[in-house]
């Protein structure tokens, strides 16, 4: 809070006519948050008030003053008007820092409070807001009002505070992030529950059709085996095979192990589409497109990493969750799959591209500077055209990667760059 | 100061020349007054600016810094357009870096396209003079090479001890405005970027995404 202090006073001094009107205000806010404070702590004297808490004060007074010129509707145009507007913009700005501080401290706070690790899980101990979950352990339902329990911060799962450590089932988090792990692109299909023994593939409870709901045998479409009710809850998730093989996007019903595990991995790229099923670039045009956007946004960065004004607008940060497109041309995430096969990614990744071009080729001179010229153009016009290695219908040069107009570079048959190279090349070994 | 208004001149510098011969300290310390031993290493190609005073006119160099565009796959060197000079820098200690001063300069010419490439200006600059007890390129050798490219200007610098690179780029500015009083004349030779966006706005819309 210091520190922003420091930044408003820097900034009114540069400022002088609006010196005095700004610090006034400063200190106005000041005020109003020390003596809500002071209001606060002479109300319950025998205890002392923690940063939290005072966070909590000051914030709600600010939203009281806030309010109070909500209301008070100055005509526009009166001279109250301006210094009414700096003084709310101060408040709202202060609820904002306060806000940012509270947030800091209840995560340092949370990662304080014991958690308990078992089999790969992270079990943090939750409070009594909500409605009441399932235990994966037992099964029993979670009375939180009057039972201690915790939630894997990695997977999700639930469990009474008194089964944790009873849980068997590995922590889905454990395996999926493992560097290796990888999905498997084959369609399971399911090998039939003789094979099984008739038992549940992940507690060996005993399965039947016939002896009641808690024997009900389930399918899980991921691993193609049955589980038993307590082990598969009938969630849904697309597969990652039917995504690589058909675009398939449909959810199919997965046991809880599949479901927690393609939870945890569904935004790690992970899927290699070009090299496991190549043939899909060719057949799906959201999939064509999105690769030819992927290969132009890989070339981007090469100007993005290259130009302090990209770096200093952290223009990359556009791709958010895409980040990986620009580490390779390669892998897909799973839901990234799934949206292209559902229709979507391509609008986004179109908004994007466009953002980076108009940096590229019309914002930033930095940028255009690294463009190229083709000079085997035979026009002046061809000749001042500037080109960028995403631009359409040029040509790269395989071996230099000089770019030029794709017309005039198959007349050609062959670089001038290139040509000049190897004939400096020979006339150096000459010497 | 006196001479009322005129209109203020944009000096575009390139510096080309080997990797670590000092392009980036040299410019570093004429802009900055600064120099760091670190080396690291530039990735394309970028400019800072600054203003100077030659003689009476407030001119500022727009003055770009480079690096090796052609390892660094798809970087071209279009700023090479619209130059007003071209300084090649070489390092006194490193005659590699002296030997390629001449595909510099060719490639320089090529991309840049002036109207009159043989009257271009260049300025050589041999950096790292301070290293003497290293030297590798004598001061007449590279006299000699720059009387045979039609008296190009030399100076021996040092970007370490500042030893030079004001009176240096006190030249280089002269020669460009020179160069860009010329230019005020033929001007159409030279690609300006105005022109060029109606271009790049029509492919723009011809490059979209269907789905
Ligand atoms: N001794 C000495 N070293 C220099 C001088 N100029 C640059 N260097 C060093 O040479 C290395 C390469 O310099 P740099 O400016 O990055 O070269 P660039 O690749 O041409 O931009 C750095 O380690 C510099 O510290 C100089 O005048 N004298
Ligand atoms: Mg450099
Ligand atoms: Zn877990
Ligand atoms: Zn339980
Ligand atoms: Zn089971
Ligand atoms: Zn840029
Ligand atoms: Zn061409
Ligand atoms: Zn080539």
């Amino acid at each position: 809070m210091a520190a922003n202090d420091d930044e408003t006073n820097e900034h009114s001094r540069k400022d002088s006519t609006s010196y005095s009107m700004f610090s006034d205000d400063q200190i106005l806010v000041d005020a109003l948050i020390s003596q809500a404070l002071e209001d606060k702590i002479d109300d319950s004297p025998n205890r002392g008030v923690d940063r939290l808490e005072q966070i909590n004060i000051a914030i709600a007074a600010c939203k009281e003053k806030l309010r109070e010129f909500s209301l008070q509707a100055t005509p526009v145009g009166t001279p109250t008007d301006d210094s009414g507007h700096s003084i709310k913009k101060l408040l709202v700005d202060k609820i904002v820092d306060l806000g940012l501080e509270k947030q800091n401290l209840q995560d340092a706070q949370e990662d304080c409070v014991e958690m308990k690790k078992c089999n790969g899980h992270t079990f943090v101990l939750q409070s009594a807001r909500g409605r009441n979950p399932c235990c994966e352990v037992c099964m029993g339902t979670i009375w939180r009002l009057v039972q201690y329990w915790r939630r894997c911060r990695a997977c999700g799962m639930r469990v009474h505070e008194k089964c944790a450590e009873d849980v068997r089932r590995v922590c889905a988090a454990v395996i999926g992030l493992q560097s290796d792990f990888h999905f498997s692109n084959k369609i399971c299909a399911e090998v039939g529950l003789l094979h099984q023994n008739y038992k549940c593939a992940e507690c060996e409870h005993p399965l039947s059709y016939d002896s009641g709901p808690s024997d009900e045998p389930r399918l899980c479409e991921l691993t193609g085996l049955y589980y038993c009710p307590s082990c598969h809850w009938n969630d849904e998730w697309p597969i990652p095979a039917r995504l690589i093989h058909n675009m398939d996007p449909t959810p199919y019903p997965v046991c809880r192990a599949s479901k927690q595990l393609l939870s945890v991995t569904q935004h790690k790229p992970l899927i290699a589409m070009l090299d496991t099923n190549p043939r899909m670039f060719a057949l799906h045009s959201g999939l064509k497109k999105v690769q030819r956007f992927r290969k132009d946004f890989l070339i981007m960065k090469c100007y993005f990493i290259s130009c302090k004004n990209a770096r200093s607008l952290r223009i990359l940060q556009y791709l958010r969750q895409h980040q990986h497109f620009v580490e390779d041309a390669k892998l897909y995430t799973l839901d990234e799959l799934k949206e292209i096969a559902l229709g979507g990614l391509c609008r986004e990744l179109e908004d994007i591209h466009t953002v980076f071009r108009r940096h590229i080729e019309d914002e930033c001179e930095t940028c255009r500077g690294n463009g190229f010229y083709c000079e085997l153009c035979a026009t002046d016009a061809g000749r001042n055209q500037i080109l960028f290695p995403f631009t359409d219908g040029i040509s790269m040069c395989k071996k230099c990667y000089f770019v030029f107009h794709k017309a005039c570079y198959e007349k050609a048959q062959s670089c001038p760059r290139c040509e000049r190279r190897e004939k400096r090349e020979r006339h150096r070994s000459k010497d | 100061m006196s001479s009322g208004p005129r209109k203020k001149a944009l000096l575009k510098v390139i510096i080309l020349g080997d990797s670590g011969v000092g392009k980036t300290s040299l410019m570093n310390q004429y802009v900055n007054k600064r120099f760091s031993n670190q080396y690291k290493a530039t990735i394309g190609a970028d400019f800072l600016t600054k203003d100077v005073m030659i003689d009476d006119r407030l001119v500022t160099m727009q003055i770009w810094d480079t690096a090796g565009q052609e390892r660094f796959q798809s970087l071209g060197v279009a700023f090479y357009r619209g130059a007003d000079c071209c300084v090649l820098a070489y390092d006194v200690t490193n005659s590699t870096s002296f030997k390629n001063l001449d595909s510099w300069r060719d490639e320089f010419l090529i991309q840049a396209n002036p109207r009159d490439p043989d009257h271009f200006p260049f300025v050589l600059l041999g950096n790292k003079m301070d290293l003497e007890q290293n030297r590798a390129v004598s001061s007449k050798r590279a006299q000699t090479w720059c009387q045979s490219k039609n008296n190009i200007p030399y100076f021996e610098v040092s970007a370490k001890e500042a030893l030079n690179v004001e009176s240096a780029f006190q030249a280089i500015a002269r020669d460009a405005l020179a160069r860009e009083s010329q230019d005020s004349q033929d001007f159409p030779d030279f690609p300006d970027q105005i022109r060029l966006d109606p271009n790049q706005n029509n492919r723009q819309q011809g490059g979209g995404c269907n789905c």
